[in-house]
């Protein structure tokens, strides 16, 4: 059974200050080293100071993934030299001595898999090491710390996707979640980074790092498993280590495996004290928290009897729920759902599309009643959608102006009925012998009403026709 | 429980090259074996002494500029950048 | 005019016009010519220090509003941030830090008008007890230059003691304040963990370390003690106190109080001298009207261990920022590669900061976390507990300082072990986070000694009152040199 397990990194983007100061969260449009402060550039006698918000955000993740929190949460200190690191250890969240990170024990379900969250826990992100130098001699290497001290939240799965493709659905709903919550822009270079393990049956555990982006790691898990298996077949015993994603040759390659594991000797971040989560704190964030997938979800099955499906579709992407949300009522939240999912997807899905987006709610409620009121047939709806997407008309000026309103009245009908009859008279006849066949007869006339022949008139119109002759 | 290849492996994790071992081998064994006493305490108290913070304590999320140019204060290269050795 | 005046009575002379702050800063500056060479309490002078008198002179006479200090001098210790002043914690990695922030205890004291004098010398890191591990030499007892003046705030002790500052800000982490307090006959505070802001403070064991005042006379320290106090928010461990006025009924006397003498400090391994000023000590108190009862504490006797495990274990981390890349001194990283250029860099720390580096990763690695630093936190709470349950029974806490006399610069270099055990008194105030003061109480053979009182958590007000009552009774010699 190959069992692959997640370590994923989102930076908290929608924070304003890093996690231990002032410094702004999002460091991306500074010159190096102009977003530094003493805590972050961790100067002689500085001292981290918790930002209030980064325990909101991360506790609705928590929430938002089913976890526990626990009643006090700490911070711990992971030491290691590396030159990104201006203080040579990182504070974050550890839970080896007991429960204190800001989230455990959580499970999000995909599909009909379990997947169980391990733990997420709040950390700073280090520097950035920028390489320099052409000769051998003079090679160094320069640091930017801009980007040390950005809040981040580490989230740890258990190795329980059995497959790259639910790993690739999981990090779907997983952006779209922190979206969702206005925790993360998952989208920002650099805000979302996965790191991955992957042991295939009876093989030793592979750790999979440096996957630029969360769409490459499907790619990276497939060549990975293939890599083992092609090991396996052979007889030769897969090691266990460390491994990078060549993004160039689009192949893993071993890292320099180190003879140990690195002694981080973990000890408590004295410089901040214990932050007790109240029940209070947790139930004003449930209230307040933009409303989860799961939830919307239940809400669209169980409220407006939408399918399944569709619901999953919707519930999981914030523009179009939110759209949904701004343009439903009860009586066409079916229709707008159903339109939404099958008619506008494809149209509306990438951050472009969106910006430059002519439809608005008001579109997609007329659109959804014109046709519940059958004032067009939803062949019709498909047209004016586009119609819609292409001059941002109003609803009812695109239905005249192309002429797409129903033909509803009997006696213009007749006339394209009767056409027809003249038109198709072998159908006519076998119509006669085998009434299976009179949806023909229906298409040819929808066919020559421009699609706008009422289809259930028309069927009883035509059936009426076929029982006088 | 110390020897050259401890007081090896601990120099090389707190990163000082330690050119004389020996010196410290001897010192840092007898104050370890001073820590021992600890080992044979009977504890049975509560952590009493973590300082605790309520949420609301904390510092608000605001993007707070320092106000000076640090890195100017700083060991820097004309571009702004800290040196730092290559990484192997 | 003299310098060995009191802050009340500096203000007091400065106001009725006796001398001006550029008079007494400058006269202050050529005792520290006069007895530098002899003494070294001093890493580097602040050569703006007349220059930032006069303008407190100018200030006053256009009778414009001015801070409380009026421009006195105050030395602060070198491991405390002084902005455009070096920083050097008295090693090799900081020579040639000049810090770009003010600690916020330098900041409330420069708006109110002290001038910082110069920066005090100290053990490196503050990691020692006699100042002898300075990386720019020794300081000297100003009662005899072949004694160690205590540490690690020797600087500050023989400062404030040898006249060449009215005040000064020492850190305390497992006696630092006190013990040079007392070894050079002044009075030394280190307050309640989270009382006054350690922003600036260069970390060595944060989770037990606190700045601290030493001046001459009690009421000095409350002065001071007023000025640097409070919340800040550039430090998440500082606690709320009320913000009481510690100089405000400062002789109110201990007429009632319960003073628990500890058992366990005042007998064996007390050199008699001490032990028969502990005795006056004791029998002065009671004449003031104060009760004094045999406490014992017997987990005093752990506390060396477990103080050197967790502070070797938070200084490891500490000073692991000390890379020399943002900071530090004048060396190229060219042709190095990152770990050999760190690890030689990093060789130029001190043989005492190495051992309590290496001590503190062994303590720390893989597999031994429970038994030193778990064990040693567990008897840091019983520790605690005990002293709680002492207060239930007592007010104050009394001991010597230090359980023996000064003793020879070179004496005890070699035994680390032993100097780490002349703590054993001071300690357990660190552990606690309770606060503990030295008042200079008696002289044996021209060398100080030093009686320790402790009180419960945020009781400064309680513990000043009674070191001001045992300090009024007192009429010591005046510092020889």
């Amino acid at each position: 059974m190959t069992k692959i397990g997640l370590e994923i990194h989102c930076q908290l983007t929608k924070l304003e200050s890093k996690l231990f100061c002032s410094c702004k969260a999002d460091y991306r449009s500074f010159e190096p080293n102009s977003n530094i402060c003493p805590v972050c550039m961790g100067l002689p006698g500085s001292l981290p100071i918790l930002n209030k918000k980064a325990i909101e955000k991360a506790a609705m993740l928590s929430i938002a993934l089913g976890c526990k929190i626990p009643p006090k949460i700490g911070f711990f200190r992971k030491n290691y030299f590396y030159p990104d690191l201006p203080k040579n250890f990182q504070i974050t969240q550890y839970n080896a001595y007991g429960p204190t990170s800001i989230g455990y024990d959580g499970m999000i379900m995909i599909e009909d898999k379990e997947i169980k969250i391990r733990r997420i826990q709040l950390e700073e992100d280090p520097g950035r090491l920028v390489y320099s130098g052409s000769s051998e001699k003079t090679q160094i290497t320069l640091v930017d710390y801009n980007r040390a001290g950005t809040p981040l939240v580490e989230m740890v799965t258990e190795p329980d996707f059995e497959n790259p493709k639910q790993v690739r659905i999981f990090l779907n709903i997983l952006a779209d979640l922190v979206e969702n919550l206005d925790v993360a822009d998952p989208y920002l270079e650099g805000a979302f980074r996965v790191d991955g393990n992957i042991s295939i049956e009876k093989g030793n555990r592979v750790e999979i790092k440096n996957v630029g982006s969360f769409r490459d790691i499907e790619k990276a898990l497939h060549f990975e498993i293939t890599r083992q298996q092609s090991l396996a077949e052979r007889g030769i015993p897969i090691p266990a280590e460390t491994r990078h994603w060549d993004e160039a040759r689009k192949i893993t390659v071993s890292s320099r495996s180190k003879e140990e594991e690195q002694d981080y000797r973990y000890f408590p971040e004295e410089d901040i004290p214990r932050i007790i989560i109240e029940k209070s704190l947790l139930d004003n964030l449930k209230k307040t928290m933009p409303e989860s997938i799961m939830s919307k979800k239940e809400r669209y099955i169980n409220k407006y009897g939408i399918q399944t499906q569709v619901a999953e579709v919707l519930s999981s992407d914030k523009f179009y729920s939110d759209l949904f949300e701004q343009s439903h009522t009860e009586r066409n939240a079916k229709e707008i759902a159903n339109l939404i999912t099958t008619d506008l997807k494809g149209f509306a899905d990438t951050k472009e599309q969106r910006e430059q987006l002519k439809l608005t709610p008001k579109h997609l409620a007329d659109l959804a009643d014109a046709v519940l009121n059958n004032k067009i047939t939803r062949a019709s709806g498909k047209t004016t959608l586009q119609e819609i997407l292409k001059t941002g008309k109003p609803v009812s000026e695109i239905i005249s102006s192309l002429d797409l309103g129903n033909v509803d009245d009997e006696s213009s009908l007749v006339k394209a009925i009767d056409e027809v009859f003249i038109e198709e008279q072998k159908a006519v006849s076998e119509a006669k012998q085998n009434p299976d066949t009179i949806n023909y007869l229906v298409g040819k006339v929808m066919r020559k009403t421009k699609g706008k022949a009422n289809p259930s008139l028309t069927l009883d119109m035509i059936r009426k026709k076929l029982d006088s002759q | 429980m110390v020897d050259k290849k401890e007081i090896e492996h601990l120099s090389d994790l707190i990163k000082i090259e330690i050119k004389d071992p020996q010196k410290y081998i001897l010192q840092v064994e007898q104050i370890l074996n001073y820590f021992e006493r600890l080992d044979k305490v009977e504890i049975t108290t509560e952590d009493l002494l973590r300082q605790e913070l309520t949420h609301d304590d904390l510092r608000e999320d605001k993007f707070v500029p320092y106000g000076e140019n640090l890195i100017e204060k700083l060991k820097k290269t004309k571009e702004n950048f800290v040196r730092a050795p290559k990484m192997v | 005019m003299t310098l060995a005046i009191s802050i009340s009575q500096y203000i007091q002379k400065l106001r009725d016009g006796e001398f001006s702050s550029e008079e007494f800063v400058a006269k202050t500056l050529e005792r520290i010519n006069k007895v530098e060479k002899n003494l070294h309490a001093f890493i580097s002078i602040n050569e703006n220090a007349i220059e930032q008198a006069k303008q407190i002179d100018k200030k006053i006479k256009a009778k414009e509003k001015v801070g409380s200090c009026f421009g006195m001098p105050i030395s602060i210790k070198d491991n405390i941030c002084t902005k455009g002043m070096k920083t050097t914690c008295a090693s090799k990695m900081l020579e040639d830090f000049v810090a770009p922030y003010d600690a916020t205890v330098v900041s409330k004291l420069k708006l109110e008008d002290a001038i910082i004098i110069g920066k005090a010398n100290l053990d490196e890191f503050a990691m020692g007890s006699t100042t002898e591990y300075s990386y720019f030499g020794p300081s000297r007892n100003p009662w005899n230059t072949d004694y160690v003046p205590g540490g690690s705030s020797g600087g500050s002790g023989v400062s404030v003691s040898a006249l060449e500052c009215i005040a000064s800000l020492g850190s305390d982490t497992g006696g630092s304040v006190r013990s040079p307090a007392s070894f050079c006959s002044v009075v030394g505070l280190k307050p309640t963990y989270g009382l006054i802001s350690r922003y600036g403070l260069v970390s060595f064991a944060n989770s037990i370390e606190q700045i601290g005042p030493l001046a001459r006379t009690v009421e000095d320290v409350a002065f001071i003690l007023n000025i640097i106090a409070g919340r800040d928010s550039h430090d998440n461990t500082t606690i709320e106190s009320g913000a009481p006025d510690y100089t405000k009924e400062i002789d109110i006397g201990v007429s009632g109080k319960k003073i628990g003498i500890i058992s366990e400090m005042v007998g064996e391994g007390v050199d008699k001298d001490v032990q028969s000023a502990t005795k006056h000590a004791i029998s002065t108190f009671e004449k003031l009207g104060a009760e004094c009862i045999p406490i014992s504490l017997d987990s005093a006797q752990h506390s060396v261990a477990a103080y050197y495990t967790l502070a070797s274990a938070e200084a490891s981390s500490n000073l692991a920022r000390f890379d020399n890349l943002r900071y530090g001194f004048d060396f190229s990283v060219e042709g190095y590669e990152y770990n050999s250029y760190i690890s030689k860099v990093r060789n130029n720390l001190g043989p005492e900061v190495t051992r309590r580096m290496l001590l503190g990763t062994f303590v720390l690695s893989a597999g031994y976390y429970g038994k030193y630093y778990q064990k040693a936190q567990k008897v840091r709470s019983l520790i605690k507990s005990q002293l709680v349950e002492s207060f239930k029974k007592v007010d104050l806490l009394l001991a010597p300082t230090m359980p023996i006399l000064p003793f020879k610069i070179g004496e005890k270099i070699d035994d680390p072990l032993k100097i780490y055990l002349l703590d054993i008194n001071t300690i357990i105030a660190n552990l606690s986070g309770i606060p503990a003061i030295s008042v200079p109480f008696a002289m044996a053979d021209g060398l100080p000694i030093g009686i320790q009182l402790f009180a419960n958590s945020l009781q400064e007000k309680q513990l000043l009152q009674s070191a001001y009552a045992l300090q009024k009774t007192t009429k010591l010699p005046e510092v020889p040199i």
